[in-house]
């Protein structure tokens, strides 16, 4: 019995020990990556923050507008950011409140109700 | 040496380099493939949906709108298509292209309004395909942002939001 005479087992077996291998490495040379951007984070919790803070009790996003102060947005936000806020309404005048001349501004802007009508929430924002 | 010893040890040098030849190819896309995904923070989607349902329209909100159109007629729906289209047309997205269907329990699906109208099917019958695709868009869900509000009959409506990405 030579090696030779078992030569088309032998590549059969190789070839799919081959396969095998090759499916392996394929498999654990893929990689996802998830990039969060910070700026991104950053705008959701403070665009996120201001709209909790305005809001009606147990009713995230419809705004309570005699609410719409700067003590109660600096009692929600503390003092780490200037803001620059402007409730556009569709019904009734705009209202805007504002902390300080901000500096490299972001604004975000959210969808809110107000007086049970669709408004628009501006938050521009930046650090102190 | 025998011959037979000869002929295993040039069959032996053969396998092993297929064996290497193999290991090669298998091994070769060892070089790190990455695929990079950015995580999306779709809140404000989500929170435009939320508050579009509860925004009154006349003496209704819209959630009791898209309730009652489930088994309403074509006025019904033309209305609950106008305050959809006026309310996102006012909130705008900042400019980027939006869709807001609904699909009912029984998996119709109702087209409410979109950035761009104008670009959607208009009733005369078209077969290209520029049609057939722009059919779908109105007549399918995609894989926008939902929320479902309970049906009156039963089952669950959804309201799904397309926007594109910024």
């Amino acid at each position: 019995m030579t090696l030779a005479q078992h030569m088309g087992y032998m590549i059969g077996y190789i070839i799919l020990l081959g396969m095998a291998v090759g499916f392996t490495a394929n498999f654990i040379s893929l990689e996802d990556k998830f990039l969060v951007k910070l700026d991104h984070v950053e705008d959701s919790v403070v665009a996120n923050r201001v709209v909790r803070c305005f809001s009606d009790e147990k009713e995230f996003g419809v705004i309570n507008t005699a609410k719409l102060n700067d003590e109660t947005l600096e009692r929600c936000l503390g003092d780490k950011y200037l803001l620059n806020i402007k409730l556009t309404r569709t019904e009734g005048e705009d209202i805007r409140i504002e902390t300080g001349t901000l500096g490299q501004a972001r604004v975000v802007n959210r969808y809110v109700v107000a007086d049970g009508k669709a408004a628009k929430l501006e938050v521009g924002y930046s650090l102190k | 040496m025998m011959s037979n010893e000869i002929t295993d040890l040039i069959v032996a040098y053969a396998l092993l380099f297929l064996v290497i030849i193999i290991a090669a190819v298998g091994f070769g896309p060892l070089d790190k493939k990455s695929f990079e995904n950015d995580i999306k923070f779709s809140d404000d989607e989500r929170l435009f949906l939320l508050n579009y349902l509860k925004t009154d329209v006349g003496d209704k909100k819209i959630a009791d709108m898209i309730a009652f159109n489930e088994n309403g007629d074509a006025n019904s729906l033309k209305d609950l298509q106008g305050a959809s289209r006026n309310i996102l047309r006012f909130y705008g997205f900042n400019g980027r292209d939006y869709v807001l269907r609904v699909q009912y329990p029984n998996g119709d699906v109702k087209f409410l309004t979109a950035s761009r109208e104008g670009d959607l099917p208009s009733p005369e019958p078209r077969v290209d395909n520029r049609f057939r695709e722009l059919e779908k868009y109105k007549t399918e869900l995609g894989n926008g942002e939902k929320i479902r509000i309970p049906s009156m009959n039963s089952g669950l409506i959804i309201v799904e939001l397309e926007v594109e990405d910024e």
